[in-house]
């Protein structure tokens, strides 16, 4: 009884802090809003992001409560611990930070199929200590790859699934620590599909993971470690309602089309960054440990994506080859038309028709005249219309770190590290496909419609009219460079009645650009080095937990950082050019969370209350305007995020072989401040806008629940079988907004009182929904010696597949017709499964 | 150890198994443009039935050399085809990829021909489907015509390549730029030819050199011909071609508003005195004025222009207008290249170029003499001359003014 008092008042304190706050601002601007923004440098990022950086699964094998819970039933949603984003989780494996410099980000496709290894990891949620590093708001998460620590065995598996691969063979083998001072441990996967859940999507991964260690003596052990999951994945779209309307299909997919009657996936994901590392253990003396990684990651990230020159979009999905925009007077008869074609999912109108594309390239002859530069050096032949480029980032990240601890007494420990990481990304587009064309002419289309000066439409002007053939660099080659340096130091202590820590970081970031090509529009400011950007940052963070009894704790945590913008947000167009956002400043981080944590042998429950602001981040995107024909950057300054809110995780033993289990999770996560967008053309040195204020407060960051809720049951047999069932509940989804609806010019043409006022400003809200998922498992052990597991998860049992997860306004927006451009929304995917049978010996 | 190495080897194996490599696509078969029947423009143009739309629905296809395209954006997903018989306004669904000097093959089928603001166009073209480029840089010569050529025959030059020598932007819109780039607006400007007779050049707003400011010399423009409505458009291909830079022409007018008969170098010789050259005025408009009186005075009277040196012009002209009431003795125009300037006019040799005017046939009707070319003449001293003949038979009156000579 005490503990719901309490967990009540935890909840009316929680619900208090959470009421709406107004911006009184001059304009009069709707504002209830809330949760998630996904700070992409471009929507590409964002519709992938699901898919590559699931970090909440990550937290399913933490031992907390309500993390094993979310993790497990809440991530199909997009659910996203505390409204974070993956920059506010630090992952590292044996200690070697693998959150990528550029953008913080921890993309989990590039130790995908290492499941054997990768359970076995320390995770812990929210602010705490760690012994690795200053670790992050939001947690971390470090895989242990050492070789001695991976359990001694072999482990081979098979599953089968119907998400993004249909098979899965793993095997996995680990020595242990030998009697010669070697201990080894190996684990290969395969995952492949030729079609996943949704249409014209598949995959094919690989990924290999081999650990080696050697005791040297009683005090130094040596560590090496190399894996990699190279993968190629042929990726799905986000759309609009009308798409999935006319189709009937939630899951319509816009990036694939036919060629000779085959699928062809148009968006291919190409990824390989493996990494070595290698570890030195040193036991200085009982109480004193050093560990120290030299590591090395390196390799490329690639997606392609249609590009086309003097031809008609070939999306389906593009706006003008929608019905909806033939929705005039005078249009009903392509309206029709468009309508019969779309509904009967004829595949020349809601696909992509690579046949066709390969003819228009087949007889566009063209001359290019002066190709290089060089003067009457001219080469006929077919001019592609329509090619498949890669965008490629390859990066090479060195770097070392040490931590030391010291065990001073049984009361008092201390941990102290450095790290020097250097981090270099090449980015520039390759010529993947011509389609059959002779070459493309490497100039921007856009420039050079707008310039009658044909050198402003070179890529490079040092090779003008250049002709790119596959496998050939063009558009933009460019490094982002990014160079840290950064140290923590901290203290835990132990008492009968409080256990706290306290722990401080210091770190100096600098980036810079090297542009590889002289861009014919910024002439002085896309070749070799840019200035380099430098940021001295800081964080302090303390907790202690308070032992009312063994069974009831208080926990209170705070944390105070700055921390450098992220290059990928700083440059308005990296492109082509080596201008920064104007005003580019570190961002400020405080968080405070206060938990009540009960432990019972049948009852285990926390109650959190979490208060996190992140002040002056910058914000950047890209889009294609079709009006400017041109892309526009899209950047703000000075954007604070608040996210507040409560969680509440409970599991119980209601007999000896049920269980039930809670989660429930309520945030606020709003925009907390007014921005200032620069906005800049990426082919013009003309900016669009400046200084321009968006009435951002107390919108909620969209595309993710800020309010969660599962309950379960699980039945455990004696006789080495489970099963169980969890209701998920989801609320408070909203679509993340555009910042330029929220301005005074966009309401220029309105009084307060005109109706699309409304239309313009206000945020819309998703759908409330539920899943049901379901779990269960046999387990055989033959012969004492070797066990055979068979395990089935079918998450959303109900194939709900109305289930708007989440998505995003379009930035190109039409203040007269708001609906000219609709939000994209994206749904979760129907009846899931996934089964698994393990042998391990 | 063995176990050792037999982990890394298959490690590295399986690996190299699993590194996945890129999905491979056949490339669809080769597809072709029909060529069903194959018509000439002109033959095209004829399919065109007044006040109707007409669909096409078989394969027909037309052969031509692009002459004009959308790289400066003055066209929007169009472009001009011609041949020997004519020329084809084509309008496409999309941009279209065609390139001036692109030999092409067109077939229609799909397409719709049809006047608008009765211009033909072949429309609603495929840029992908109805177009198959059979070579490059074929590029055409265009058909000098002046803009008299144009204005007779309009339509049959529809959509032609054209070049007009010696015009140039009239002085209203000299400054301006060539379109509203700004607000991406069409806007209209005016050629001139030395006959001052005009022309409409309409320029795309979305044109990338809509903003750049309008040549100001005198020269040759390069473009095509087009209609709206009843009148002739011109269309600009790129700036580039025209070579408008020439110095204006120089016009030396006598008009005679100073009340002077010899201002500017003019002068008289009576061979035959008698009869002099006067000035007059009549509702404020002055002129030269010559007659024998009632009393039908027997004269020969010139009046002579100053020398003018036409040796580094190209195409001078010449022209003036008289009035009179009714007379029977011709006025005579001469011109000289070596009279001297102050003796009288036998002691050089003038050519009688009368009859290259028009004049005034009576109630004292102003009337344009019209051009002539002084293109024969393109010496350092040329003189022209008006000569009045005074006889006994009749009262003769001359009236001249606006005497122009453009170098």
């Amino acid at each position: 009884m005490r503990l719901v008092k309490i967990l009540s008042a935890t909840l009316v304190l929680a619900s208090t802090s959470l009421v709406a706050q107004t911006d009184t601002s001059a304009v009069k601007l709707k504002n209830d809003s809330l949760v998630a923004p996904t700070f992409s440098t471009s929507l590409d990022v964002l519709d992938d992001e699901a898919e590559t950086q699931d970090v909440s699964g990550l937290l399913q094998s933490s031992k907390d409560v309500f993390s094993n819970i979310a993790g497990f039933n809440f991530s199909a949603a997009r659910y996203r611990v505390r409204g974070y984003d993956s920059e506010n989780f630090n992952v590292s494996m044996n200690g070697v930070t693998l959150n990528n410099p550029e953008n913080g980000r921890a993309i989990w496709a590039f130790w995908g199929g290492l499941n054997d290894i990768t359970r076995y990891q320390e995770s812990k949620a929210g602010i705490s200590a760690s012994s690795y590093n200053f670790s992050a708001i939001g947690g971390f998460s470090n895989i242990e790859g050492r070789a001695s620590s991976i359990r001694k065995g072999t482990r081979i598996s098979y599953a089968l699934g119907n998400i993004s691969y249909t098979h899965r063979v793993m095997a996995t083998y680990a020595t242990g620590m030998m009697s010669n001072g070697f201990a080894v441990a190996a684990s290969v996967s395969k995952r492949w599909s030729d079609e996943g859940y949704v249409d014209g999507t598949f995959y094919n991964g690989g990924s290999y993971f081999l650990s080696l260690e050697k005791k040297i003596n009683n005090k130094h052990s040596l560590g090496l470690v190399a894996y990699g999951a190279p993968t190629i994945q042929g990726k799905s779209s986000i759309s609009t309602q009308e798409t999935y309307d006319l189709t009937g299909n939630n899951h319509y997919n816009s990036y694939w089309g036919y060629q000779n009657g085959e699928k062809r996936n148009s968006r291919i994901r190409n990824n390989h960054e493996p990494e070595i590392i290698l570890n030195h253990y040193f036991d200085v003396n009982e109480k004193t440990k050093i560990t120290s990684s030299l590591y090395y990651a390196f390799g490329k990230e690639g997606n392609t994506r249609l590009n086309w020159y003097s031809a008609a979009d070939p999306r389906p999905d593009y706006y003008r080859n929608l019905p909806s925009y033939y929705d005039y007077p005078g249009g009903e008869a392509m309206f029709e038309q468009l309508t019969a074609l779309w509904q009967a999912n004829d595949p020349a109108t809601t696909q992509l028709d690579f046949d066709q594309m390969y003819f228009a390239n087949s007889k566009n002859l063209y001359t290019q005249t002066n190709v290089d530069g060089i003067a009457d050096n001219n080469v006929t032949g077919n001019r592609a219309k329509f090619i498949i480029e890669e965008a490629r980032r390859d990066i090479s990240h060195y770097g070392f770190n040490t931590v030391v601890s010291h065990k001073k007494n049984d009361h008092l420990m201390l941990t102290g590290g450095l790290t020097i990481s250097k981090y270099k990304s090449n980015n520039y587009k390759l010529m993947n496909d011509l389609l059959g064309a002779d070459f493309w002419v490497d100039v921007d289309q856009f420039a050079e419609r707008d310039f009658a000066d044909s050198s402003a439409a070179q890529s490079d002007i040092n090779t003008p009219n250049h002709l790119v053939r596959e496998g050939e660099r063009f558009g933009y080659d460019y490094d982002i460079n990014i160079d840290t340096y950064s140290g923590f130091g901290q203290v835990e202590g132990t008492t009968a009645k409080i256990d706290w820590f306290a722990a401080i970081s210091l770190s100096s970031t600098s980036f810079w650009r090297t542009g590889n090509m002289q861009n014919g529009l910024f002439k002085d400011n896309s070749l070799g080095d840019s200035e380099k950007q430098s940021f001295m940052n800081y964080g302090i963070k303390a907790g202690a937990v308070y032992k009312i009894s063994g069974r009831h704790l208080l926990r209170v945590n705070g944390a105070y950082q700055t921390r450098a913008p992220f290059s990928q947000n700083a440059f308005v167009s990296p492109r082509t050019r080596a201008e920064v956002v104007p005003n580019l400043q570190s961002e400020k981080l405080m968080s405070g969370d206060f938990s009540y944590i009960v432990r019972y042998p049948k009852i285990k429950t926390r109650a959190t209350v979490f208060y996190t602001t992140i002040k002056d981040k910058t914000w950047s995107r890209s889009f294609y305007h079709d009006e400017l024909n041109t892309y526009v950057n899209y950047m703000m300054t000075g954007v604070d995020q608040l996210f507040m809110g409560v969680e509440l995780g409970a599991e119980a033993s209601i007999t000896s072989t049920i269980k039930a289990t809670a989660a429930f999770a309520k945030g606020q996560f709003l925009y907390d401040s007014r921005p200032t967008a620069t906005i800049v053309q990426d082919n013009s040195t003309e900016l669009l806008a400046e200084n321009k204020t968006i009435y951002f407060k107390n919108y909620k960051i969209g595309g993710i629940p800020q309010t969660a809720a599962s309950i379960g049951l699980e039945y455990r047999s004696p006789k080495f079988w489970f099963v169980g069932a969890n209701f998920n509940y989801f609320a408070d989804i909203y679509l993340d907004v555009n910042p330029d609806r929220r301005t005074e010019e966009a309401l220029a043409n309105y009084v307060t009182s005109d109706p699309q006022v409304d239309e313009v400003v206000d945020q819309t809200k998703l759908n409330n929904d539920y899943t049901v998922n379901v779990f269960a498992g046999k387990s055989w052990r033959i012969k004492n010696k070797y066990y055979l597991r068979l395990n089935v998860n079918v998450n959303n049992v109900l194939n709900n597949t109305d289930f708007e997860t989440g998505g995003f306004e379009q930035l190109r927006y039409d203040q007269t017709n708001i609906d000219k451009f609709p939000p994209k929304i994206g749904y979760m995917l129907g009846r899931t499964y996934f089964a698994m049978v393990s042998f391990s010996f | 150890m063995k176990k050792l190495h037999f982990i890394i080897s298959s490690v590295v194996i399986s690996s190299i198994l699993f590194t996945s490599c890129n999905k491979d696509y056949p490339e669809p078969e080769p597809r072709t443009i029909p060529i069903g029947t194959v018509l000439t423009i002109a033959q095209v143009r004829a399919l065109y039935v007044p006040g109707e739309i007409v669909k096409i629905t078989e394969d027909i296809s037309v052969y031509g050399v692009v002459t004009a395209d959308e790289t400066t954006g003055n066209l929007y997903k169009e472009a001009y085809l011609q041949d020997a018989t004519g020329a084809l306004y084509l309008r496409f669904t999309s941009s279209s990829g065609l390139y001036i000097g692109d030999s092409i093959q067109v077939n229609i089928k799909g397409a719709k021909i049809y006047k608008y603001n009765q211009m033909l166009q072949v429309d609603s073209l495929h840029a992908d489907n109805s177009i198959l480029k059979i070579a490059t840089q074929k590029f055409r010569t265009p058909e000098i015509v002046t803009i008299a050529d144009l204005n007779a025959d309009i339509e049959g030059y529809q959509g032609k390549l054209i070049q007009i020598d010696n015009v140039k932007f009239v002085e209203r819109n000299l400054g301006l730029t060539y379109a509203d780039g700004v607000n991406q607006e069409d806007v209209s400007r005016f050629l001139e030819d030395l006959s001052a007779a005009q022309i409409e050049v309409r320029t795309s707003g979305y044109a990338n050199f809509a903003n750049d400011t309008l040549p100001a010399g005198n020269g040759s423009f390069i473009g095509i011909s087009g209609q709206y409505n009843a009148g002739l458009q011109l269309l600009i291909r790129n700036p580039n071609e025209l070579t408008m830079n020439g110095a204006t022409p120089i016009e030396i007018t006598k008009n005679f508003d100073d009340n002077s008969l010899t201002s500017g170098g003019w002068t008289t010789q009576y061979p035959v005195p008698n009869n002099t050259w006067t000035v007059a005025s009549f509702t404020g408009n002055y002129y030269g004025n010559i007659t024998n009186g009632s009393s039908k005075l027997v004269g020969e009277s010139w009046l002579i222009s100053p020398s003018f040196d036409l040796s580094n012009s190209s195409a001078p002209l010449f022209n003036f207008k008289t009035a009179t009431f009714a007379s029977n003795t011709a006025l005579k125009v001469m011109i000289s290249s070596n009279y001297d300037g102050i003796n009288l006019p036998a002691t050089a040799t003038w050519t009688d170029i009368t009859n290259s005017f028009a004049y005034s046939t009576g109630s004292w009707a102003w009337t344009n003499s019209g051009n002539f070319s002084l293109t024969a003449y393109l010496q350092p001293t040329v003189y022209i001359a008006f000569k009045f003949t005074g006889t006994a038979s009749s009262w003769d009156s001359w009236e001249v003014d606006n005497v122009k000579v453009i170098k």
